[in-house]
């Protein structure tokens, strides 16, 4: 037997059970169950029925441990357990692995169906997005949407600084520096700007953000998806694999979002290498992602760069975005 | 295990050993969920037998968990009528960077379907990394077994995995 299938068998096991975590309260529940069968085997034994409550407990004891899987290389009930294991890798190197996100999103068009209007379109322009430990900073090329409709669309770079504590007497506001450069009208202004999106919430909460963000009323104005959209997608538990395909030429697979989590769809392919998403797909818009180590190189693309000659403009507290 | 004190040696001997012992129990049984219920399983019996057990608590909690696995597993009975199903398989058409995670997955569930000493015994040597003296006197059973149970095992495993290896063993030694 060569050392090379036992290394692999290891591997395997590595990747089974390597990132399992004790849950709280095991012990509890053990010393519970544990109480509960003193207090039944000591009312059998007064009733007489210890032989029948033994062998019931026993099987209780054990009856969770299952018998193998169907083993299909293709799909089949097998397939299920990987599934999870395919979203609960991502959702692990997405929120713990020290990267820098990319997010392209490529000129498009989408189509939405909202209430009341029937199919809306929405022009999609260029953009580039970094997002690294609470900044991030955005390219935005507007020409695309010049040439449909709106003349007055900026091409804009806009970075973000962390968020500051919440307000005083309203803990969901954050304040932020945001620094914006207009290369349009080549102007650019900083200011403290207010936001109400601190982080993605867990559990059900999760699954009320992916909701809140796949609404159809504001699909056409969201055109970057933060790392913790994605977080919460992959927390939500909404996510079921639904095949393999190739993104630019790379293996990936597929998780597809069900109704429960989001009003429009959502496709999420993941790289089977890493687990760290390579494109999404909302209600047809397309975004592809990079995962960038933060050298300093690739941490200089967080920061915006003010032109020489570009006039400052207005830096007043605005709002809540 | 002292009786005065056993809530809180358990407490600690999950602080200190828990994640081992669940993946373990995981690997034994082939899913999070029946990993977390046989381990729970195990401290239940821990529970009840603490005043018996001489030596260690954590030795006599593995031991528990590999023959209530087994005995979970042996009640199950499907697995002869599984294998045909192995062999008949084909492998993935196409190599690519799906076949390493394919082949992984085929291989812990192929880990599933050996008979419960031997896959006691690769989980313990090959993931546990213990020695074959120590895999023996974990498993109650002579160190010529634990051998002849791990060469059978990987044999076993080797032979269901060949419609995967093909493909996939070059792609995980890429990834």
């Amino acid at each position: 037997m060569s050392g090379e299938f036992e290394e692999l068998v290891r591997g395997s096991m590595e990747w089974f059970a390597g990132d399992v975590r004790l849950p709280a309260g095991l012990a509890g529940r053990a010393r519970r169950h544990h109480r509960r069968r003193q207090r039944v085997v000591r009312a059998a034994i007064a009733a007489g029925t210890a032989a029948v409550v033994s062998a019931a407990a026993v099987i209780a004891a054990t009856g969770g441990v299952s018998g193998a899987p169907g083993l299909h290389p293709h799909g089949g009930s097998g397939r299920v357990q990987a599934a999870a294991y395919v979203v609960q890798r991502a959702e692990r190197a997405v929120s713990t692995k020290n990267l820098i996100m990319e997010i392209s999103t490529p000129e498009q068009v989408i189509t939405t169906e909202q209430p009341g209007k029937g199919p809306v379109r929405s022009f999609v322009p260029r953009s580039v997005w970094w997002a690294y430990r609470g900044r991030s900073r955005a390219e935005v090329y507007a020409a695309y949407l010049r040439r449909h409709g709106r003349p007055d669309a900026a091409d804009t770079d806009t970075e973000d600084g962390p968020l500051g504590k919440s307000l005083p007497g309203n803990p969901s506001l954050h304040p932020f520096t945001q620094t914006t450069v207009n290369y349009s009208d080549r102007t650019w202004s900083r200011g403290t700007q207010l936001t109400g999106l601190a982080s993605a919430p867990a559990g059900v909460a999760a699954c009320e953000l992916v909701k809140d963000m796949t609404d159809p009323l504001i699909a056409g104005d969201v055109f970057f998806t933060s790392p913790s959209f994605i977080r919460a997608a992959l927390a939500c538990g909404g996510l079921a694999k639904t095949g393999r395909t190739r993104v630019d030429g790379a293996a990936a697979i597929v998780l597809t979002g069900t109704q429960r989590m989001a009003k429009l769809p959502i496709t999420l392919y993941v790289s089977p290498a890493t687990y760290l998403p390579v494109r999404i797909v909302i209600g047809g818009l397309r975004q592809d992602y990079r995962w960038l180590a933060p050298t300093t190189a690739n941490l200089e693309m967080l920061k915006v760069r003010i032109p020489p000659g570009f006039r400052r403009v207005g830096n007043a507290t605005q709002p809540a975005r | 295990m002292q009786d005065a004190g056993g809530a809180a040696d358990l407490e600690r001997l999950l602080a200190d050993r828990g994640e081992q012992l669940l993946r373990t129990a995981v690997l034994l049984t082939g899913s999070h969920q029946d990993g977390e219920d046989l381990l729970q399983a195990g401290l239940e019996r821990l529970l009840r037998q603490r005043r018996r057990i001489e030596g260690s608590p954590e030795a006599y909690l593995r031991q528990t968990l590999y023959h209530l696995a087994a005995d979970g597993w042996r009640r199950q009975g499907t697995w002869r009528a599984k294998l045909p199903l192995i062999r008949a398989s084909q492998p993935p058409p196409e190599p690519d960077l799906m076949a390493a995670a394919d082949l992984r997955d085929a291989l812990i569930r192929i880990l599933q379907m050996l008979p419960p000493q031997q896959r006691a015994v690769i989980v313990l040597r090959y993931w546990e990394q213990l020695t074959q003296a120590e895999t023996a006197a974990a498993l109650g059973c002579s160190e010529g077994t634990v051998k002849s149970a791990a060469s059978r095992g990987l044999k076993r495993m080797r032979d269901l995995a060949s419609p995967w290896l093909a493909t996939g063993i070059k792609q995980e030694k890429a990834t």
